[in-house]
């Protein structure tokens, strides 16, 4: 009801005025009348996105994604290391630190390979409150676990103790 | 369960070193507060910086690629940054071109 007070009450007002009403002024320009009848149930009511990876999905469906172009001479490129790092270590396995170490050169020098040079910046956990946990996590959640000192000789047993984990909002 | 802060500051500052000591490549690396070089030719303006999000920090070295005559792409794997930062692709004289590669997203000049 809350929503359709308005359309209701310019319907009200024209139906109680005489004709004289421009009724385009009236009626045309209210926000309802923009809203795509496609985007709507029976009812009225607006379709809702009930599962947000299908919405992706379909939207990029309807994009073309290309390959890179060939950098230009003199470009540099700018990473985002522990972005890149978070995504690429789930995906593999290492058994020491060494081995993590080593590949990670590898990745960087692989995605460096058409740059002249490059820039792999990495977030600051140095801070005693950092703002992303104090946003992202809950209170819970922010028991870590013990801290980790790391060289090349630290075996790597479980991976969630050493990745920033995918930030899970509070609900 | 979390990686406690420490150990991803150790994380961290272990890969810059690995970078710097294994990358062919000329690097620049930025850990914690620190800006590193391979590369004695290949020096850093920017200086150390408190930014604790690298999603800020990679603007400002960008900026500052841009400012030597340089042109600029950017790898990551979010995207939300993107839209943060639009207003500074006209410094970066970056277009918005979505090249999904590697894993991730490149952010290139064109």
């Amino acid at each position: 009801m809350r929503s359709t007070t308005s359309l209701f009450s310019r319907l009200t007002l024209i139906a109680r005025s005489d004709r004289t009403h421009n009724l385009r002024d009236a009626i045309s320009q209210h926000e309802f009348h923009s809203v795509n009848h496609l985007l709507m149930n029976p009812d009225g009511t607006l379709l809702s996105c009930k599962s947000k990876s299908d919405l992706v999905k379909a939207l990029q469906e309807l994009v073309k994604i290309k390959d890179a172009p060939p950098p230009s001479l003199r470009t540099v490129l700018v990473i985002d290391a522990m972005a890149v790092v978070q995504a690429w270590m789930h995906e593999m396995s290492f058994r020491s630190c060494a081995n993590l170490g080593k590949a990670f050169a590898d990745h960087i020098d692989g995605l460096l390979k058409s740059y002249e040079a490059g820039r792999v910046i990495f977030d600051n956990y140095t801070k005693v409150l950092p703002i992303k946990e104090s946003i992202c996590f809950s209170g819970t959640q922010k028991t870590s676990m013990e801290d980790l000192y790391i060289n090349d000789k630290t075996p790597i047993r479980d991976k969630g103790r050493w990745l920033p984990a995918a930030p899970q909002r509070i609900t | 369960m979390v990686a406690s802060s420490t150990t991803k500051d150790n994380l961290t500052l272990f890969l810059a070193k690995k970078a710097i000591t294994l990358c062919k490549k000329p690097v620049i690396t930025a850990p914690r507060q620190d800006v590193l070089t391979n590369n004695p030719n290949y020096q850093p303006h920017i200086g150390p910086s408190s930014q604790e999000e690298a999603d800020t920090l990679i603007i400002l070295h960008g900026l500052e690629v841009v400012e030597c005559g340089l042109n600029v792409d950017f790898f990551t794997q979010d995207t939300d940054w993107w839209v943060l930062h639009l207003q500074c692709f006209p410094d970066l004289k970056l277009l918005l071109v979505l090249v999904k590669q590697g894993g991730g997203y490149l952010l290139t000049s064109v």
